[in-house]
C-alpha cells in the first residue's frame, strides 16, 4: 500500500470546558477519519453547514488549533511531535488559501513584500534574481504579470487579482496539499470559475492535492473528485463527488441538496421545509445521531447510538445511517 | 385585537399588469472620486407592478446597491443623484424634502431589508423593542397591549415563535435575525420592499427559510418586492422578473422564465451559463477580460471588452433599451 500523503485519525477537538466554563462544552469535531494520497493529486470537498466542523477541521490540519484526541499524521509523522526544522518543511509543503481576500494583505507592504517574506522565511532563494524568477512562475500559473501587479499596494488590486495571488502565494513554495477554506465564496461568477480552474490546473501539472472546504455543493461537485459532508462534527457521508450528489443516501444530505436553489425558474422549490424547534433539537444532541431531531426516517434505534459508517458499495461511497444497517460498515 | 391588516393590492398576482408601484426613470448617480466622477448608475429605467417581485442581479461593483438606495434616497456622499425621478404611486421621491420622505415615504411606502440585515438590529435593544420604535417612530405612542399584539402578529407571520419577543439579536441565529428583519419591514405594510442580498452569508438549508419566509409574506400580503442578488439559482426560485445590470447600467430585463430560456444580452447569457448546478457535471467555463474604468466608460456600448460578439458599431453606438418581444427588453446591437 503507498503511503498517505495526510491521515487524520479519530481526530476529535472540544472547544470550552475549561477550568471556569466546565459545563459548556462543544464538541466541534468527533472522531474525524480522512485519508490524502500521496498520488495521484485530489481535490477533497469537505462540506456541510456553518458550525458543522468544517473550519475546525482546517485549522487544525493547518496547526492553528491543537488536536482535543487522535492523531494527524503527513507522510506517516505525526504533526504534533515534529521538530522545530520538520515543522518548517511541514508548514512549506501544506499551504492555505482563505475566504476573504481583502483581509490576507498588510495593507501598508507592497504586494511583492508578501512575496519575498515568504522566500526569505523558507529561503527558496540565493538572490534577488532567483526570487524573481520565482515570484515571475508563481504569479504566471494564475494568469498575472509581475509588472502589473508587484509594485502596488493591496488596495489598488481587484478582488479577483487579490485571491490569485493568494493562490500564487500559497504555489510560490511548490506545496503538496492546499488547505482552502472557502475560496470562491467571496467572488463573482466569472472569477469563481478563474479560482477553480486554477486549482483544476495545480492538481493536474503540478500534483498539488487540495482540502476544499465550502458550503457550497454546487461548486465542488463541478470540481472535487472526493467529497466528505459533515453534520455538526460527524461525518454524514462521503465518497466520490458524483455518487453523493446524485444519489445522496443520508437524510441530512438528500434535504441539503434538495435545498440547493434550482436555477430553472420551471422547477420551483417543492415541499416546505420545517426545522424543528430548539427545544426538540438540543434535547437529543448528546446520544445518538446528532440528526435525529431533524430526520424525516428517524427510529429508536438511532437515539442509543451514533451509526456506524455503513458501506453503501465498493467504491468508497459511506453513509452514517440505520437505514442501510444491511450494508458492511466501519466504526466512527 | 385592533390590528387590521388593509392592502390595497389584489394580492400576488405575479406578473400581472395591474398598477405600477415604482417608476424609476433615467436615475443616474455618481460618486465623487478625486480622478473623476465614478458613473455607479448610469439612467436607470425600472418599473415594479403590483404585487410582483423583481430581481435585480449583477456582479459585486455593478451598482444593484447603488440602485436601491438611489430609490431610496439614502445615497450617502461622496455619491449623489444626478438627474432622474423615482416616482411611488406618483409621488417623485427626487422632489420631497428629508423630513417629507422620512414620515411619509420610507417604512410607510417603502422598506428596505438592508444587505448583511442581521447586523444591522441594535444588540443592546430587545426584538420587541426595535420593531416598537419603527412603528412608534411612524404612527405615534401606541397603546401597549395592542402593540404587543401587533408585534406577535408580525413574529408570527415570519414564522418565528412568540419567545422571540423578549429576545436579545446576540440570542438569535442568523437566520432568525434575517426574519426579523423581515418583520419589521413589513411592519407598518409598505406597498413596496427592497431586500438587498437577503440571504446571502447564510447556508442553504437557512436559505431556504428565509426565502420561504419571503415567498410567504409576498403571498399573504400581496407586497412588491426588489431583490437584490447574485444568486442565479435564487432568482429563478423567487422573482417573477429579473433586471440584469452591468457596471451600471441594466442591459436586460424580462420575465424570469424567459430570461432562463432564451437570454438576449450576452452578459446575460455569460451569467446564465455559468451557473453551477447539482444537475450537470459541466467543464468551468473561464471568461477573460475586465469591467473597464467606470470613471471613465468606452463609448458605445458598455460590454464591448468583455462581449464575446462585438462588432465595429458597439464602439461608437450606445445600445438603447428597447423592447424585443414582449416584456423582454435588451440593450444590445446584435438584434
Amino acid at each position: 500500500m503507498s503511503q498517505s500523503l495526510l491521515e487524520v485519525r479519530d481526530a476529535t477537538k472540544v472547544y470550552g470546558g475549561g477550568f471556569l466554563r466546565r459545563g459548556q462544552q462543544v464538541v466541534a469535531l468527533q472522531n474525524f477519519n480522512l485519508t490524502i494520497p500521496e498520488k495521484p493529486a485530489k481535490i477533497t470537498a469537505i462540506a456541510g453547514e456553518s458550525g458543522s466542523g468544517k473550519t475546525t477541521l482546517a485549522n487544525l490540519i493547518l496547526g492553528f488549533i491543537g488536536l482535543t484526541s487522535g492523531q494527524i499524521l503527513y507522510q506517516g509523522h505525526d504533526i504534533g511531535t515534529l521538530n522545530e526544522q520538520q515543522k518548517l518543511e511541514y508548514r512549506r509543503q501544506v499551504q492555505a488559501i482563505f475566504q476573504d481576500p481583502y483581509a490576507v494583505y498588510n495593507p501598508f507592504y507592497r504586494v511583492k513584500h508578501i512575496f519575498d517574506l515568504v522566500i526569505q522565511h523558507f529561503k527558496l532563494a540565493r538572490n534577488r534574481a532567483e526570487a524573481r524568477d520565482l515570484i515571475e512562475e508563481a504569479l504566471q500559473m494564475v494568469g498575472m504579470r509581475g509588472e502589473e501587479v508587484l509594485e502596488k499596494y493591496p488596495h489598488q488590486l481587484s478582488g479577483g487579482q487579490r485571491q490569485r495571488m493568494t493562490v500564487a502565494r500559497a504555489y510560490l513554495v511548490k506545496p503538496r496539499l492546499i488547505v482552502a477554506d472557502e475560496p470562491v465564496s467571496m467572488v463573482d461568477a466569472s472569477l469563481r470559475a478563474m479560482i477553480l480552474d486554477i486549482m483544476l490546473r495545480l492538481r493536474d501539472k503540478q500534483n498539488i492535492s487540495f482540502l476544499y472546504i465550502t458550503h457550497d455543493l454546487s461548486t465542488a461537485y463541478q470540481v472535487c473528485d472526493e467529497m466528505v459532508i459533515l453534520y455538526q462534527g460527524s461525518i454524514a457521508e462521503k465518497g466520490d463527488t458524483g455518487k453523493v450528489i446524485e444519489n445522496p443516501k443520508h437524510p441530512y444530505v438528500q434535504m441539503l441538496i434538495d435545498s440547493i436553489p434550482v436555477p430553472d425558474p420551471k422547477q420551483k422549490w417543492g415541499s416546505h421545509l420545517v426545522l424543528p424547534s430548539e427545544e426538540e433539537m438540543l434535547s437529543h444532541v448528546n446520544t445518538g445521531c446528532r440528526y435525529y431531531p431533524r430526520c424525516p426516517h428517524r427510529m429508536d434505534r438511532c437515539l442509543v447510538k451514533q451509526p456506524p459508517l455503513y458501506h453503501i458499495d465498493e467504491s468508497g461511497h459511506q453513509a452514517a445511517c440505520y437505514l442501510y444497517d444491511d450494508q458492511p460498515f466501519s466504526e466512527q | 385585537m385592533t390590528v387590521t391588516l388593509n392592502w390595497t393590492s389584489t394580492g400576488g398576482n405575479g406578473g400581472g399588469r395591474s398598477g405600477t408601484v415604482l417608476q424609476v426613470k433615467n436615475l443616474r448617480i455618481h460618486y465623487a472620486t478625486p480622478t473623476g466622477d465614478v458613473i455607479a448608475v448610469n439612467g436607470a429605467y425600472l418599473e415594479v407592478f403590483e404585487g410582483e417581485t423583481v430581481g435585480l442581479v449583477g456582479e459585486s461593483g455593478c451598482g444593484k446597491t447603488t440602485l436601491a438606495m438611489g430609490i431610496l434616497r439614502l445615497v450617502q456622499p461622496p455619491g449623489r443623484i444626478v438627474h432622474g425621478q423615482v416616482l411611488i404611486n406618483g409621488t417623485d421621491l427626487t422632489a420631497l424634502s428629508e423630513p417629507e420622505l422620512r414620515q411619509q415615504v420610507r417604512w410607510r411606502q417603502l422598506a428596505l431589508i438592508p444587505q448583511g440585515a442581521m447586523n444591522s438590529l441594535n444588540p443592546v435593544l430587545r426584538v420587541k423593542d426595535q420593531i416598537a420604535d419603527a412603528i412608534e417612530t411612524h404612527e405615534g405612542k401606541q397603546p401597549s397591549q395592542a402593540l404587543k399584539t401587533r408585534i406577535l402578529e408580525l413574529l408570527n407571520r415570519v414564522g418565528l415563535p412568540g419567545r422571540v419577543y423578549t429576545m436579545y439579536p446576540h440570542e438569535l441565529s442568523g437566520g432568525m435575525k434575517q426574519r426579523v428583519c423581515i418583520a419589521m419591514a413589513i411592519a407598518l405594510h409598505p406597498p413596496l420592499i427592497l431586500a438587498d442580498e437577503p440571504t446571502s452569508a447564510l447556508d442553504v438549508v437557512v436559505q431556504r427559510i428565509v426565502a420561504q419566509t419571503l415567498l410567504g409574506v409576498k403571498a399573504d400580503l400581496g407586497v412588491s418586492m426588489i431583490l437584490i442578488g447574485h444568486d442565479m439559482g435564487l432568482m429563478a426560485q423567487l422573482v417573477d422578473r429579473i433586471a440584469v445590470m452591468y457596471a451600471g447600467n441594466i442591459v436586460e430585463i424580462a420575465p424570469v422564465a424567459e430570461a432562463f430560456a432564451e437570454p438576449l444580452h450576452p452578459y446575460t447569457q455569460l451569467l446564465i451559463s455559468s451557473i453551477p448546478s447539482v444537475k450537470v457535471r459541466k467543464p468551468l467555463q473561464v471568461f477573460e477580460g475586465l469591467t473597464h474604468d467606470l470613471r471613465n466608460p468606452p463609448p458605445g456600448c458598455i460590454f464591448q471588452l468583455r462581449c464575446p460578439f462585438v462588432m465595429d458599431k458597439c464602439r461608437e453606438v450606445v445600445p438603447p433599451l428597447r423592447e424585443l418581444r414582449p416584456h423582454h427588453y435588451a440593450a444590445c446591437h446584435l438584434y
